[in-house]
């Protein structure tokens, strides 16, 4: 029914008179795009810090291949003390150059650095490239939120109950459950301070009869949330496999104030259909100079206890 | 007994009250003030005493009441468009006494030069009266009169974008205007999306604009007040008037059902596209039918019961509709498919005015009002009506509401005015009736709960002469709203004032609070019929505005005035649907909505205005800021409100060559638009794959493009201006018969003016970019069109 109201709009824009302008947009050629994530080890060899430079392009322009950038200068920064220049990690894909009938060789990559994470302190990424400005972000690292328990709690619903302190107060936090076996769903009944964030698949295969390995993920944001005791978090698993708890575990933990933003920009930006007649999704960026986003998790694995 | 206690202390009190005004030495003189050809009452008509440098104006039903000293006095009762009748009068008691004022068309008047100076002395600021002779000559798109468009050529009202009726007042949004026609709030002013309004203008007798500084009498909108009064019907002899234009024509008859006791008016309007288009419409679809209409229709009967008592009956209903129809034959079988969209207002008023005594004056009125909109498709088949299918989505507001205002002039420095006011809200906001043969269904939905909420207003407000340079209008309107388990209510503080510094320049400043109890949710914020009214809820707190205004007026002399007014406006509790969210949801609407917003606004006006001579009109300009702020958006940051506009400029001017020519000319100029381009492209995390260690991170699909727009609304369209030409041929045919032949240029230098703007991504000049394209709608449009008057 939309549609039909728009149906009248489109056939005046039908009737209407159609110009090409030159909008003076103000393009800075000059700008970079950097996205950082900061990560607890959880295996050794994890990067502790991943950070991703990209050109930012014409608004216009269309081929976008090469907008990845492997040959910045990325720093890090603890508590206001240089602590290294990041390792590029760079990779080649050959991709179809329609204009000229070749392929082409695109490279592309990342920055990363193994340098262990404190909670409390405070991170700088800087990102310099000639020819583009420097781009600066600021990230706290968040503290561990160790669980008391994690718990079965309901074996016939798959009920889970994860309990924690919560002196600080803390309002974000990531929930994943991994299972090897099962097809696994849960946040359908949290506690009422909590609100679901997102939840989302690892990896699409999981509906597929026998895949091997699912994962979902959540980020709860609880904007009330005060400092308390035995604070609560309860999920269900569906088509729990009672016989083979061992077979689940959790990551829990708490994550920065912009993950929870950014993942609610990006969600509704790649879910809206932004066009130039309406307010259209931003995605959420916390450059203290330039553009992106510096996130951050510090998360740990539980078993589940019967 | 306690009760009666308290009953018998009020009486008294209202007692001694009302006696306090009759002191000896004083007499009030108060009457109406009518058209001598037609017995109409005339609304705003300066009633003054030079001698005395005091004087008053006619309400809304013509009525003025005035205390004076005992002995002789010359009045002067003045108007524009009348001639000025003054009398000579000897008071030695509270004397009544009606005016009839002959309809002249005056270009110098001694005794008017007196009488206008009195409008720079108004308490009254941030108000505009509109006479609707300047509003007709003013040339409109299509020639169509339009009052809406005709308010937005004033200081601090914009307009939103090209060809809508929408109105911006000193940064607040459209909902946030309470638009009266006889005292009944319309919800829904515009036909065509926007293009047009609802207001017949040949059914119009006045209209006036309040931008600020509201009276305590008004209430429930925060940032203005158009306050339009339908004619009453000639008491005296059957005339009307008629236009036969491009797209729509329009009729108008009045008259007396019994001489100077009782009188009608009659008005429709209808357009004929539909018509017109019909014949192609069917051709090419082989037999389909489609079309849209808009049509309106106004009616009022108006009975003097005697010299005290007057009653007033008005209807306004009005309607869009867009519908197609089309029939399929197979074999024996018919399928008929149809459907369409329709929206409309209906509005009803029964008033009473009530003359007690001199001092004293009361109407009370029963009101009904609603707007719907409805959207329907049927499938109806010949032979397997078990297929048969309809279903339909519509939502509406309605409103019952009784009200009493009294006018009391208590003595030569207190004029009071008070009342109460109780409405019923009924809202439905989205609900859905559908109907299938085949499983038996027949049901009405409702996605959103029906509301009904009660406002209650009971207001005060005193207009005080301090001194011969001082007046103000001090008031106090108290509010409350009950709607499900909530209870809000307010003590909204109204306060203008007045400082003569001379015979020609004022100082005026005015502090208001508002409160609202109705949001109106929109996607574009352009006033569409799809828009949903919705109430103030347990979740979703009423809006309330803070503005405060100074301002200074000059008369140059009878025929120039200036003013310039600087404002302040804060508002908070706004709401905004969310990402995605429209009207058309399954999910009830306060799911839907961001709440919590604010917004602040502020800005100069100046007017200058030549209102007497061959040419008249006036130049307005407009400087302002206005924001909002969500803590959803923009990451929390305030950022301009869409229709923030820096510069609006307004240039009215209309020339009267002769008699049988002259012309109307109209200049607009405006900031463009606040909106959102892409300002550039970046990689971003996709989180759809969002363990970021390795090796998923370094997986090349997981690149995400996404636009960088930077702030909200940050980006400008081109300027708006546009300039239009109206010129009229007037003939007087027989019998007093006046014709004019209208034409006029909508757009005149062709300018094209942004409407919206995409990406075009099929360049063919550069193949590596797209271009932005931008979409102006009317380039110069010609109209004609035939009116006639008799």
């Amino acid at each position: 029914m939309k549609k039909l109201v728009y149906l009248l709009i489109l056939i005046m824009g039908i009737a209407a008179c159609e110009t090409i302008i030159d909008l003076d947009i103000q393009f800075d050629d000059k700008q970079m795009a950097v996205s950082a994530i900061f990560w607890d080890q959880r295996n050794p060899g994890d990067s502790t810090v991943c950070v991703w430079v990209s050109d930012v392009l014409h608004p216009l322009a269309k081929n976008t291949s090469r907008i990845i950038l492997t040959d910045a200068e990325v720093s890090l920064f603890e508590n206001g003390q240089f602590v290294e220049n990041l390792q590029p990690i760079i990779r080649y894909k050959q991709e179809y150059n329609w204009q000229n009938n070749q392929i082409d060789t695109i490279k592309f990559g990342y920055f990363k650095s193994h340098h262990p994470l404190t909670p409390g302190y405070s991170y700088k990424i800087t990102a310099n490239r000639p020819g583009k400005k420097e781009v600066t972000h600021f990230y706290i690292h968040p503290p561990r939120v160790i669980p008391t328990s994690v718990k079965l709690t309901n074996p016939e619903k798959g009920e889970v109950t994860i309990t924690f302190d919560n002196p600080k107060g803390i309002q974000q936090f990531l929930v994943s459950l991994k299972s090897s076996t099962n097809r696994t769903e849960y946040f359908s009944s949290i506690d009422p301070h909590f609100q679901i964030f997102r939840s989302s698949n690892l990896d699409d295969s999981e509906d597929e009869p026998g895949a091997p390995v699912v994962g979902r993920y959540g980020i709860l944001y609880d904007k009330n949330s005060q400092p308390r005791s035995q604070q609560q978090f309860t999920f269900y698993i569906r088509d729990f496999d009672s016989q083979n708890l061992s077979n689940y575990s959790v990551e829990f933990g708490a994550v920065s104030e912009s993950f929870p933003l950014y993942i609610a920009s990006y969600l509704a930006f790649i879910n809206s259909e932004n066009t130039l007649s309406t307010q259209p999704e931003v995605i959420y960026s916390n450059a203290s100079k330039g553009l992106g986003i510096s996130m951050g998790l510090n998360t740990g694995n539980y078993n589940i206890q019967p | 007994m306690k009760i009666k206690n308290a009953i018998f202390t009020v009486l008294m009190a209202f007692g001694s009250f009302m006696s306090y005004g009759q002191r000896p030495g004083r007499v009030t003189l108060a009457g109406f003030v009518s058209d001598a050809k037609s017995a109409e009452r005339i609304v705003g008509v300066n009633v003054y005493v030079p001698k005395l440098n005091t004087g008053t104006i006619t309400n809304n039903f013509g009525y003025y009441s005035l205390s004076l000293p005992r002995g002789k006095h010359t009045v002067v009762f003045s108007m524009v468009g009348f001639k000025s009748q003054q009398m000579e009068l000897n008071l030695e008691r509270d004397t009544l006494i009606n005016v009839e004022l002959l309809e002249e068309i005056t270009e110098l008047d001694e005794v008017l030069i007196v009488a206008e100076k009195k409008q720079a002395e108004k308490v009254q600021m941030s108000s505009i009266d509109l006479p609707m002779k300047s509003v007709k000559k003013i040339p409109m798109l299509f020639g169509e009169t339009d009052l809406l468009r005709a308010i937005q050529y004033l200081p601090g009202v914009q307009s939103g974008n090209e060809g809508f009726t929408g109105i911006y007042v000193r940064g607040g949004s459209p909902d946030q205007n309470l638009i009266l026609l006889d005292g009944v709030p319309v919800y829904n002013v515009s036909h065509l999306f926007g293009f047009f309004s609802v207001f017949n203008s040949d059914a119009i007798k006045s209209v006036q604009l309040y931008k600020g500084g509201f009276p305590a009498r008004f209430a429930g909108r925060l940032s203005s007040v158009i306050d339009i009064t339908m004619k009453e019907g000639n008491m005296r002899d059957f005339s009307g008037e008629g236009s036969i234009g491009l797209i729509a024509s329009r009729l108008t008859i009045e008259g007396p059902i019994v001489t100077d006791k009782t009188s009608f008016i009659l008005s429709g309007r209808r357009t004929y596209l539909d018509l017109l288009t019909q014949p192609l419409i069917s051709l090419q679809s082989g037999g389909a039918r489609a079309g849209y209409y808009f049509g309106d229709f106004n009616a009022k009967l108006n009975y003097i019961l005697d010299a005290r008592n007057r009653f007033y009956l008005s209807y306004y209903g009005g309607i869009d509709r867009f519908y197609f129809r089309d029939r399929l034959s197979s074999g024996f079988q018919t399928q008929t498919l149809e459907g369409g969209l329709q929206w409309g207002n209906n509005t009803g008023s029964l008033r009473w005015n009530h003359l007690f005594n001199n001092k004293m004056f009361v109407n009370t009125t029963l009101n009904y009002t609603r707007y719907r909109f409805l959207t329907s498709f049927e499938e109806k088949h010949s032979i397997n009506t078990e297929q048969n299918f309809s279903a339909k989505f519509f939502s509406f507001i309605q409103d019952f509401s009784i009200k009493t205002d009294w006018e009391y002039s208590l003595n030569k420095n207190h004029y009071l005015r008070f009342g109460v006011i109780s409405i019923l809200h009924d809202f439905r906001p989205g609900a859905a009736e559908v109907k299938l043969n085949l499983v038996n269904i027949d049901s009405v939905i409702d996605f959103s709960k029906r509301i009904r909420a009660i406002e209650n207003g009971l207001y005060v407000e005193d207009e005080i002469t301090l001194n011969s340079r001082t007046k103000a209008n001090i008031g106090l309107h108290y509010a409350q709203n009950f709607v499900n388990r909530a209870f809000y209510h307010s003590l909204q503080p109204r306060i203008s004032g007045r400082l003569m510094l001379s015979d020609k320049t004022s100082l005026k400043a005015s502090y208001v609070m508002m409160q609202q109890y109705i949001h109106l949710l929109s996607n574009t914020g352009i006033g569409l019929p799809t828009d949903l009214w919705v109430p103030a809820t347990d979740r979703v707190r009423p809006q309330i505005a803070h503005q405060g205004a100074v301002g200074a007026s000059y008369s140059l002399s009878s025929s120039y005035e200036f003013s310039a007014e600087a404002y302040y406006k804060h508002m908070s509790h706004l709401i905004e649907y969310k990402s995605g969210a429209s009207f058309f949801s399954t999910t009830d609407w306060q799911e839907l909505v961001y709440t919590g917003g604010r917004g602040w606004s502020y800005g100069l006006e100046l007017f200058a205005e030549k209102k007497l001579g061959k040419t008249t009109g006036w130049i307005g300009y407009t400087l302002s800021w206005s924001w909002r702020q969500f803590a959803e958006f923009n990451n929390g940051l305030p950022y301009p409100f869409r229709f923030d506009r820096r510069h609006d400029v307004s240039v009215v001017l209309t020339h009267k060559f002769s008699e049988r020519f002259d012309i109307g000319f109209t200049w607009v100029y405006g900031t463009g638009i606040a909106t959102n381009i892409p300002q550039g492209q970046f990689a971003t995390l996709p989180i759809e794959f969002w363990d970021f260690r390795e090796p998923l991170y370094i997986n090349p699909d997981m690149i995400k493009v996404v636009e960088h727009y930077g702030p909200r609304n940050s980006f400008r369209m081109p300027p708006y201006h546009r300039a239009d030409l109206g010129l009229n041929f007037n003939k007087t045919l027989f019998r007093g018969i006046q014709r004019t032949w209208n034409v006029s240029f909508y757009n005149l230098y062709s300018r094209r003016n942004p409407f919206f703007i995409y990406i075009d991504y099929s360049n063919q000049g550069n193949p590596d970019r797209g271009v932005y394209k931008l979409v102006s709608l009317f380039p110069i449009i010609p109209s004609i069109s035939y009116n006639l008057k008799f």
